[in-house]
């Protein structure tokens, strides 16, 4: 039977792996994971009255949402 | 991200913006994982005005003629742009040196991992400890070019060439 520590090892070795997999991802695809984590902060702060921070980019394209874009 | 890339890539063009590279959390993400930021950090080299001081009016008026309201940051397609100048030889080193990089087909530049972690201990706040302690752990940096850039710059490297020792930020 595992022991407490030996949990926690495992736990924190899996943790280490899963870093280690994120920090090889490629840069547009690490900027998709920011844009949601970036949403889900925005969610959390509007139920305490925070204005909204996310980036208005869209995810897939990394391009300006449409409602933002300028005409040039 | 990529159409805010491009407007940089343009001013760059156009010679209201030296040469830029990406720094900051966005430039460490590039090496480590994603980490929750909003502002894109651009360092470049600014021209000079006559007085020689370095000047952000001709970008300003460049971004102002396009469009961009320059404030604290620069809104520009969706991304908080702030600009930082190469204000100490260490940002400078770090630009002239930057490592080219194309974002699904747009180009830019992004500081090397190894100046990044020694201007994070250079900046010295506590996120910059932070950083400097991912990027060692996922980024796998050339320690002993950390060592060369942090004593060339009057820096403590974070760790030995063999990678002994663990860094501890400096009492402040």
């Amino acid at each position: 039977m595992d022991t407490a520590e030996n949990l926690m090892r495992s736990a924190l070795a899996q943790k280490e792996r899963r870093r280690r997999q994120l920090a090889a991802l490629p840069y547009a695809e690490k900027i998709r994971i920011l844009l949601r984590m970036q949403r889900m902060a925005d969610a959390a702060g509007r139920t305490r009255g925070a204005a909204p921070r996310a980036w208005q980019i869209d995810e897939q394209s990394l391009m300006p949402l449409p409602r933002i874009r300028k005409d040039r | 991200m990529k159409a805010a890339l491009r407007v940089l890539n343009e001013l760059e063009a156009e010679g209201c913006l030296g040469r830029y590279a990406i720094g900051g959390a966005m430039g460490a993400m590039f090496y480590a994982e994603p980490v929750t930021t909003y502002d894109l950090d651009i360092f470049a080299v600014l021209p000079q005005a006559g007085t020689g001081l370095l000047t952000l009016q001709p970008l300003y008026e460049a971004l102002r003629l396009r469009g961009y309201e320059p404030g604290e940051y620069v809104m520009i397609e969706g991304i908080p742009v702030q600009f930082l100048p190469a204000y100490n030889p260490l940002l400078e080193e770090a630009l002239e040196q930057a490592r080219p990089e194309s974002l699904e087909g747009v180009q830019t530049r992004i500081l090397q991992m190894e100046h990044l972690i020694a201007i994070a201990i250079q900046t010295n706040r506590p996120k910059d400890h932070l950083r400097v302690r991912i990027l060692l752990q996922e980024g796998n940096p050339d320690l002993a070019l950390v060592s060369e850039i942090c004593n060339r710059h009057g820096l403590t490297p974070p760790v030995s060439e063999k990678g002994e020792g663990l860094w501890t930020p400096p009492k402040t």
